[in-house]
């Protein structure tokens, strides 16, 4: 499944991904796009399940994200 | 006969010269100078130029005058601590001497003890120091004011209405100060104005050579254009479209730079983004696809220190006046943010998304849109900024890589 979500991670242009938690039953992972938190764009995040993985959308990604850091 | 041509030449010449004549003091004034016009100038430029070129004369004479000075104080001060110190070396020879003489005063004593012997030549000797010591301490003085009075002159002077040559004038004078013997505040005045003057004579020399965008990748630029036709997800029309490359949904960084683009009149439309080269520098630092006129550099950006959202909105509400800029932010919990586009329109602040083409143009939109930014951190990278875009330079290499004609 990880291979599943670099493949998708390295269409973004992302050099590698971080296993972020889990959000309900799936698994949240967080593309890296390089060092100085570089302007890339609306967050892109991937959700893993079993065998699928996908994209989350806008309103999953801001659930995901808004928790406080 | 040669002599003869050359005396009907120039008067010839003197005939068809023009002349006109200033009072310096006044019209009633019997003072009176002549000045020849050349070429197409008009009266008041050729005052201004004898008089600019008789005042620079004159401050380079003014300049000189505090080397000179200097240097002959200095040499005054110099033959005077030379004496004081033939004065040293003559009393430590002899008290050298002494203590060979007399080996039982050799450690301590020694110097007490031919005090005490000598006294009366050792008495004289000191009127004598006190004298000098007064000469010198008095002389030391003298150095202090001269330096003073050169700090206080260059701090007077307005950096930004100097020109290229008098700028490095100014920095030449400045190496020349001893900044020990100016006051505190006139020291630190001066060193901001070096600064100051250093950054403005670069750019200075960036005027000079500047070349403004007129082509970028064959688009010739024409007619710069408004908001509503730069937008209309012309910056970014393969993102809408749905292309299959997901560099469309990551080139942000080069987006509002197309937009500027647009703005200025070219019609150009952004590259999907690569992990490498231009665009990954411009997605790590935005600010440089753009150069500063004023200095011929990157520019600074400005960054906001808040806590929250709602702070967040007053900070651009006060900081985004007149023209065009990029808000960047790190958004929360992500290693990587956003940057879009930032203006007054109607007067009301505006965000503009051009890789999106996405428009925030009220309160609770932008709120919205700042829901998941990023205002913890200790690394001022993960600070939100933002840049005032129109009045800089784009840099042609960056626009290249970044667009596509339309």
């Amino acid at each position: 499944m990880i291979e599943k979500v670099k493949q998708l991670a390295k269409e973004y242009g992302a050099t590698k991904v971080s296993h972020f938690g889990k959000w309900f039953e799936y698994d949240v992972y967080l593309p890296y796009f390089g060092k100085n938190y570089p302007a890339i764009g609306l967050p892109i995040v991937f959700l893993a399940k079993d065998d699928e993985v996908r994209t989350a959308t806008e309103k999953e990604y801001k659930d995901i994200l808004s928790k406080e850091e | 006969m040669i002599k003869k041509i050359l005396m009907a030449i120039n008067e010839y010449l003197a005939i068809n010269d023009r002349w006109i004549t200033i009072h310096p003091h006044g019209k009633d004034s019997d003072d009176y100078r002549r000045l020849k016009i050349e070429g197409d100038e008009t009266p008041k430029e050729a005052i201004d130029r004898v008089y600019k070129k008789e005042e620079k004369k004159e401050q380079k004479k003014d300049g000189n005058s505090f080397v000179e000075k200097h240097k002959k104080l200095e040499q005054e001060y110099q033959e005077l601590m030379g004496k004081r110190e033939a004065i040293r070396e003559d009393f430590t020879k002899r008290l050298n001497k002494y203590m060979e003489e007399h080996p039982k005063y050799k450690y301590a004593r020694a110097e007490k003890e031919f005090r005490k012997e000598f006294a009366k030549e050792v008495e004289e000797k000191e009127k004598e120091n006190e004298d000098l010591y007064s000469k010198i301490i008095d002389k030391d003085h003298e150095i202090d004011m001269l330096h003073r009075e050169e700090g206080d002159r260059l701090n007077q002077l307005k950096i930004d209405e100097l020109n290229k040559n008098e700028l490095e004038q100014f920095l030449n004078d400045f190496e020349k100060v001893n900044r020990g013997r100016l006051s505190y505040d006139v020291s630190q005045n001066l060193f901001k104005k070096q600064h100051k003057a250093k950054e403005r004579l670069d750019g200075l020399g960036y005027q000079e050579k500047r070349k403004s965008l007129i082509e970028v990748n064959g688009v010739k630029k024409k007619k710069p254009m408004t908001h509503e036709e730069a937008d209309n997800g012309h910056v970014n029309p393969n993102y809408e479209k749905g292309i299959d490359d997901k560099g469309y949904s990551t080139n942000c960084q080069s987006c509002v730079v197309c937009y500027e683009l647009r703005r200025r009149g070219f019609d150009l439309q952004t590259r999907a983004r690569q992990s490498f080269g231009k665009m990954q520098i411009l997605a790590e630092k935005p600010e440089m696809a753009y150069i500063d006129p004023n200095t011929g550099k990157t520019p600074e950006v400005n960054r906001m220190y808040v806590g929250n959202k709602n702070d967040a909105y007053g900070w651009l509400d006060n900081n985004i006046k007149d023209g065009r800029y990029v808000f960047r932010v790190k958004w929360k919990n992500y290693h990587s943010g956003h940057i879009i586009s930032a203006e007054r329109i109607n007067g009301n602040l505006t965000l503009y998304d051009p890789q999106n083409n996405k428009l925030y143009d009220t309160k609770d939109k932008i709120l919205e849109r700042l829901d998941l930014v990023s205002f913890r951190g200790y690394s001022k990278d993960t600070k939100p900024f933002i840049l005032r875009v129109d009045n800089l330079d784009i840099k042609q290499d960056f626009a290249d890589a970044i667009t596509v004609k339309e």
